[in-house]
């Protein structure tokens, strides 16, 4: 009888446990929510990006740019030199201040349904067709070409510029821009987002919300928090934080000036040195 | 195709006839229990023992008592019943799943190997002799690969095409048709025909994700029919030949698939090849490969050479069948106890979020089973893991048996329509469902039940299931095939274990009435030569 009953206490223990780690199992998988983003209303505009570039790589970042990506130069100085990325604008400035590399990420639309198209021509070489393959940045913990975001309902390509930095072509599904025919960088839309680095991302989110009335996006984290919409994006990361979709990029507020449409001219320092945000109409 | 498939529903009372066994099926159940426990009596003393108040004592010459042996504890055996009998359905859902066609296709793999039977009978002459031994066994080796084999690859293609790939593309509302070919006698053993579909319309319609659901849908198809096959066979402890055919078919097919797979994989070759294609440009793998083809086939070998019931297959048909001439063989299973099975295998899932290796374990109890299985997923392109339950014939009666089924998974996103893509979130979700087997004839000869499976599942992918949260609603018919138990009623008689109370009980009344014998007096004996 004794026999019987242990193997009841056993049955009941082992019953319990499997009820434990069931509950579990279900609390853990309820728990995240992975329902794609709600963006808010007010999006992004953006008009140019100012960044630095090293100054020894200067004339190889332009090269690259004007004879690989197929940019057209739009103003060129002694010191700097623009390039038209769809309706925006892209500034390139060398370094004085350091004699550091600096990196930086940013996003540009592409259209909905080009995106393995572009793979492709960026493997052959951009706008030099059957040319080296272009640096790309893989997915860190999957090693994949074309990155998912089922979060944002996007798929993107990184690569690197002659400068390293980390160029995302983003194509997102919910804007519904397909465009046929063969891939170019005439089909850059606009540059769609930009990573902004601060030591203090509430403090700059609040700047950003009061000042020109961005919103954040729900559910994104106090290290990585998001601003704006699909068709315009500010991320303000933390410093030292990895820059997607890297495993070893930290990032780090280098000099970046990020010129927005706004109807009055205002000029917005985020917490830091270097990083800014002005307006244009 | 529908005047086909008319014909079919009207023709469907035909299928009911139970197969008529060639020879005694082997299966523990229906062996009777052999009585070894018998006591032998000492007719010599036979007198003195009739003297002996005490029962089953003996007293011999010296004046000796030797107490009754102890007999052993007697095990309550298990009755089989109608309501145990394996039973083949033909079940009909909207769209026509997986799940539910494979059941019918092995209704009809069932069917025609009982055809296939009764014209050519498995033994051929006598086999007393050498010499007829021999000439039996080439006889065979010849109607399998001349006659089951064929029959096999032909009906194991109508699965795969019918039921799997083109299930899929019903689910996901792709056109396609099967397209018939002509019967051409020289090369029998390819199949019927061929699924016909525009390859640009659908690789713009649907997303690489969906594509290779559709290229893996055989193997799919092809999973689902091996665990019904080893779970009937642990519920029925016998293997026959021709499901042991079928499943060796099925393994080779899937082998012949994942080991064919070329270093850069391209469309159109195999369906493991298309599935690698799509699901590595799904999730963004173009140049190199998340998961290569040398992966494929390393883990595939693996699950495939390290399941049992390959081998038992094996064994059944290449030793059992062609050699021993006999259709049906005992399962090899641990044995646990009385009645009591298990078996372990591993087996490898092509998902359409990525391989996943599925641990099962199942268990029996006589007639009753309970499957386990786990769903680990192996990361390379989503997280995913997720397990179930199944208990068959957890209920039964003479005018029901039931089957239940519960599963759980957590899969992070299904991809739908490429250009916008429509991204559907799962998260943790499940499935659960009921069969009900409800008998409408007692018969040998048409054993015929109602059957019908209701549950639900929420959004996710489950083998054999369509991806969105929808009711599981499945109706049909079903047979009761196998003659593999006695005549109902006629089991034999089982003896019960009894309760320490009722053995108490029991000994208290033995002694009360030994304590009531001595007490009578006894009756002097009277001399017959007396008058």
């Amino acid at each position: 009888m004794r026999y019987f009953n242990n193997i009841i206490l056993f049955k009941l223990i082992t019953f319990q446990k499997l009820l434990i780690v069931l509950t579990l199992v279900f609390i853990s998988g309820c728990k995240k929510n992975i329902d794609p983003l709600s963006f808010p209303e007010k999006e992004v505009v953006i008009k140019e990006l100012i960044i630095n570039g090293n100054q020894a790589e200067f004339f190889q970042i332009r090269n690259f740019w004007e004879n690989t990506i197929g940019c057209e130069v739009v103003n060129q100085t002694l010191n700097t030199f623009t390039i038209k990325i769809g309706t925006s604008l892209l500034t390139f400035k060398p370094n004085f201040t350091s004699l550091a590399r600096p990196q930086y990420h940013f996003a540009i639309l592409i259209p909905s349904n080009q995106i393995e198209n572009c793979l492709a021509w960026l493997k052959n070489g951009g706008k030099k067709k059957d040319g080296d393959e272009i640096q790309l940045w893989r997915g860190g913990e999957t090693n994949a070409e074309i990155i998912q975001s089922p979060l944002y309902n996007s798929s993107s390509v990184y690569f690197a510029d002659y400068g390293g930095n980390i160029i995302e072509l983003v194509a997102r599904r919910n804007l519904d821009n397909p465009e046929e025919g063969e891939f170019s960088s005439e089909m850059f839309k606009e540059i769609n987002s930009v990573s902004m680095v601060t030591k203090e991302v509430r403090v700059a989110q609040d700047l950003i919300s009061q000042n020109l009335g961005y919103q954040p996006v729900d559910r994104t984290t106090s290290g990585y928090k998001v601003m704006g919409n699909a068709n315009g994006l500010i991320n303000l990361v933390v410093q030292n934080r990895i820059l997607p979709p890297t495993t070893t990029e930290q990032a780090y507020p280098f000099e970046m000036e990020l010129v927005v449409q706004n109807p009055d001219t205002i000029e917005v320092p985020l917490p830091g040195f270097f990083v800014k945000i002005t307006t244009r109409p | 195709m529908r005047k086909l498939l008319l014909l079919l529903l009207i023709s469907l009372p035909l299928l009911s006839f139970a197969q008529q066994p060639t020879r005694n099926i082997v299966s523990p159940d229906t062996v009777k229990p052999k009585r070894s426990d018998s006591l032998l009596v000492d007719t010599t003393d036979y007198w003195k023992d009739t003297l002996n108040p005490i029962k089953d004592s003996k007293i011999w010459r010296d004046g000796e008592i030797t107490k009754p042996v102890k007999p052993r504890p007697k095990k309550k055996k298990f009755q089989i019943r109608f309501s145990d009998r394996i039973e083949y359905a033909f079940m009909l859902d909207y769209p026509l799943t997986t799940g539910a066609g494979v059941e019918t296709s092995l209704l009809f793999q069932k069917k025609v190997g009982a055809w296939s039977d009764s014209l050519l009978p498995p033994y051929f002459g006598g086999d007393s002799t050498q010499a007829q031994r021999r000439r039996a066994r080439i006889y065979r080796a010849a109607k399998i690969f001349l006659i089951d084999a064929p029959l096999e690859s032909i009906i194991l293609a109508t699965q795969q095409d019918f039921f799997g790939h083109m299930a899929r593309m019903r689910e996901f509302e792709l056109n396609s048709k099967y397209v018939f070919r002509p019967i051409n006698l020289i090369s029998f053993w390819k199949p019927l025909g061929y699924i016909s579909f525009d390859t640009p319309k659908i690789e713009t319609e649907a997303s690489r994700q969906q594509l290779g659901q559709i290229a893996s849908a055989s193997l799919e198809a092809g999973g689902i029919a091996s665990d019904l096959l080893a779970m009937r066979w642990m519920q029925r402890k016998a293997v026959f030949y021709h499901e042991a055919l079928h499943n060796l078919r099925l393994q080779l097919a899937g082998l012949s698939e994942v080991l064919t797979v070329s270093k850069n994989p391209n469309t159109g070759k195999s369906s493991a090849e298309d599935w690698m294609y799509y699901t590595n440009r799904q999730y963004g793998f173009y140049s190199e490969y998340g998961y290569t083809a040398e992966n494929m086939k390393r883990d595939y070998a693996i699950a495939t050479f390290t399941n049992p019931n390959l081998y038992t297959s094996l064994y059944s048909v290449f030793y059992n069948y062609l050699i021993n001439g006999s259709d049906s063989m005992r399962t090899p299973a641990i044995k646990i106890g009385y009645g009591k099975f298990v078996l372990p295998w591993v087996r490898y899932s092509f998902t359409p979020l990525g391989p996943e290796w599925v641990p099962e374990i199942t268990l029996t109890r006589h007639r009753h089973i309970l499957n386990v299985y786990g769903r680990i997923g192996t990361g390379v392109f989503a997280q995913s893991y997720g397990g179930g339950i199944r208990l068959n014939n957890f209920l039964r009666n003479d005018f029901v048996s039931l089957n239940a089924q519960v599963a759980f998974w957590n899969q992070p996103y299904l991809f739908k329509n490429w250009v916008n893509q429509e991204i559907l979130t799962i998260g943790t979700g499940g499935a659960a469902t009921v069969t009900g087997y409800f008998k409408l004839t007692k018969g040998w000869h048409f054993p015929i039940s109602a059957v019908a499976q209701l549950g639900y599942k929420t959004r996710g992918f489950m083998e054999g299931e369509v991806w969105q949260a929808a009711p599981i609603i499945r109706i049909g018919l079903s047979f009761a095939l196998d003659k593999d138990f006695e005549e109902d009623y006629n089991y034999p008689q089982y003896e019960e274990i009894k309760t320490n109370k009722e053995k108490k009980k029991e000994a208290y009344e033995a002694k009360k009435k030994a304590r009531a014998k001595t007490s009578t007096k006894t009756q002097p004996r009277q001399n017959p030569y007396v008058k």
